[in-house]
């Protein structure tokens, strides 16, 4: 009776580990439910490949990755490999936030606006926010920041 | 019977000056053409594509249309970045005043001719100990633009110097930056134009006349003028590659 009590115990903690991992969701269903709640999502275009790999991180950091590009705004969303280092990609992704904010800066110099300063502002203030393999940047303005951060979380909880 | 002699004489010169003068006018137009065709109408042939350098070309160069010209292809905020965005970055398209990428506004304009001066907005400045990489963004752009419009002839022009007072970039860092679009227009088989040098002084910088503002980069109209003088001097190179 034990032994067979053992067994479905085994068995259901088995079955709900398998449930668990088959209910992550994929990074396009990340990334739609995310753009699902901005405003501007038609303002976006999706980079290349190249563009993680030549900005953001590493290469073999990273699984799959979806950046979208706007009129100085940006999101990004990585699935990364499953033995990558997730405090070195997320140093990379600080990184190459701060480099950006500090290119923009030199622009605002050269060609004062407000429309730079507030690209400057985005930069600066950009959300960073991991779960599980998933890390995700938001350039973004403050509420819609806010709100893809909750979408993020939630599409992953 | 007399005056009727006289009358039909004078009625034939009256027909044969007339004739003569269309002539000569038609001469002259047709003339005119030719001359216009192969000298100052090649300009009128160029589309423009760049920076905060090009953008100004509505403003002071001595466009055919002025200000209203659709020969310029520029940002709304008149800046464009050399940098890992190019592809992404919007320009307004001159067919129809919408932001499109410039891949999207090749695609719908085709253009014949494009000249294309990338790099003085940070660009040279960016990628100034990784030039490989700035060649890489340089070519993906234009990929990206022969993709959309097989047929035009893409032309290379050197990003101009910069004055004395250019705090941030130097003229060694836009040097390296045209030997590597040089670089590039060579291994493509596409027209470089270098137009650095006929802008330089005797010290290599900008020329003093042609600097427009204190930051040392923007352009005078008379800039405008002896860029598209040295332009002129391709015109036999941009023909022989079409």
């Amino acid at each position: 009776m034990k032994r067979l009590l053992f067994t479905m115990i085994a068995l259901s903690l088995l079955f709900s580990a398998c449930e668990r991992k088959a209910n992550t969701p994929d990074i396009t269903t990340v990334t739609n439910k995310v753009l699902s709640v901005l405003d501007s999502k038609d303002e976006f275009t999706l980079a290349d490949d190249d563009f993680a790999e030549n900005n953001l991180m590493s290469d073999d950091l990273i699984d799959d990755c979806k950046i979208y590009i706007g009129e100085g705004k940006e999101i990004g969303i990585l699935k990364l490999e499953k033995d990558a280092n997730q405090t070195a990609a997320e140093r990379s992704l600080m990184e190459y936030l701060t480099n950006e904010a500090s290119a923009i800066s030199s622009l605002v110099t050269l060609y004062p606006s407000e429309a730079l300063t507030e690209k400057l502002g985005r930069y600066q203030n950009a959300t960073v926010v991991q779960k599980g393999r998933y890390i995700c940047y938001l350039v973004l303005p403050e509420a819609e920041a806010a709100k893809a951060k909750d979408a993020f979380l939630k599409v992953l909880s | 019977m007399h005056f009727n002699r006289v009358f039909l004489c004078l009625l034939c010169c009256l027909l044969l000056c007339n004739g003569c003068e269309k002539a000569s006018a038609a001469h002259t137009e047709a003339m005119q053409e030719q001359v216009c065709n192969k000298q100052a109408c090649f300009l009128d042939t160029l589309t423009f594509l760049g920076d905060s350098t090009t953008a100004h070309m509505l403003l002071r160069a001595p466009l055919k249309d002025g200000k209203e010209s659709k020969q310029v292809w520029a940002t709304k905020s008149r800046y464009l970045n050399l940098s890992s965005r190019i592809t992404y970055e919007k320009i307004i398209c001159p067919e129809n005043g919408q932001e499109l990428t410039i891949a999207e506004v090749a695609a719908v304009t085709k253009p014949a001719r494009l000249v294309i001066t990338l790099g003085i907005d940070y660009g040279v400045y960016y990628y100034r100990n990784k030039l490989d990489t700035f060649g890489y963004y340089y070519e993906k752009l234009l990929d990206a633009i022969l993709a959309a419009s097989p047929n035009t002839n893409l032309i290379l022009q050197s990003i101009f110097p910069v004055g004395k007072n250019s705090t941030v970039i130097t003229n060694a860092m836009v040097d390296n930056a045209n030997r590597v679009i040089a670089e590039i227009a060579a291994r493509r088989s596409l027209v470089y134009i270098d137009t650095a040098t006929a802008l330089k002084d005797a010290e290599g910088y900008l020329k003093a006349d042609y600097c427009y503002s204190d930051d040392g980069i923007h352009l005078t109209a008379s800039a405008y003028e002896a860029i598209f003088e040295n332009i002129k001097k391709y015109e036999a190179e941009v023909r022989s590659k079409e």
